[in-house]
């Protein structure tokens, strides 16, 4: 299971009690810390609205995917929030967001297989079938099912 | 017709991948040939080759940063966007493609 480095059940929240994007980013970026992914968690969090105000990873249809590229990422991750309360993002298609993948990208990191696997991962979100499994999970588990047939495929 | 595009984004993850899927499948639907590299975080893959670049109609750009071996396409006409468009309303961006060489 290629996916287990990146995401674990503990990087995972289905229930988040957020109502703004800057509650979503932070709640999403303490399970990084919890972790001990991240050096530091204002530094990523800053990062992370940055990218978000140069434009808005709020890619359509109730989804988005936040993320920072930056030395204090100790580990490529991956973190999944799906929150009870549609989310003011300013996404493409102006709808709110619930479905949250949070990227950790390490500014050192070359050309991994940590990294290709959030490339495909990235480019897997535009298949409509895959966002409707994501959104439908209602456990940890079956998203990291999910991901890991991603991978699985990947590397056939 | 053929379509070649370069996708790239400041990170080079997410955008890039995500617009570069984006114009694949869309280009597939609508039955037409296109060839996407992709700039990214992991340099430069699935590489627009000499003959592509020859045999290509039209090139888009969908892309928010400064793009490598850009002085390759100086012939060939070119829509130029921001990579969330690609992402946003792929089928409208091919479409301005093809007008600009109809």
């Amino acid at each position: 299971m290629e996916i287990i480095s990146l995401i674990n059940e503990d990087l995972i929240e289905l229930n988040l009690e957020a109502t703004t994007q800057k509650e979503v980013i932070s709640q999403l970026t303490s399970l990084l810390g919890q972790q001990g992914r991240i050096d530091s968690e204002s530094a990523f969090i800053q990062g992370v609205l940055e990218r978000e105000s140069e434009f808005s990873t709020g890619f359509g249809n109730g989804f988005a995917i936040p993320h920072c590229k930056s030395d204090t990422v100790k580990t490529a991750s991956v973190i999944i929030g799906k929150t009870k309360n549609g989310i003011e993002w300013n996404s493409l298609d102006n709808s709110p967001v619930t479905f949250i993948i949070m990227l950790a990208i390490p500014a050192a990191e070359g050309a991994t297989t940590h990294l290709q696997i959030l490339a495909t991962l990235s480019g897997k979100l535009m298949d409509d079938e895959f966002r409707d499994q994501l959104m439908n999970a209602t456990q940890p588990e079956q998203i990291l099912d999910l991901l890991d047939e991603l991978t699985t495929q990947k590397t056939n | 017709m053929k379509i070649i595009a370069i996708t790239a984004c400041p990170a080079g993850v997410a955008h890039t991948n995500m617009a570069a899927a984006a114009l694949e499948n869309t280009a597939k639907k609508m039955g037409l040939q296109i060839k996407v590299e992709k700039q990214g975080a992991m340099g430069i893959e699935n590489s627009i080759s000499a003959k592509e670049v020859a045999e290509a109609n039209v090139l888009i750009l969908a892309v928010d940063t400064a793009i490598a071996k850009s002085d390759r396409f100086n012939e060939i006409p070119t829509i130029k966007v921001p990579v969330a468009e690609a992402v946003k309303n792929p089928q409208e961006l091919i479409n301005k493609a093809l007008e600009l060489v109809k």
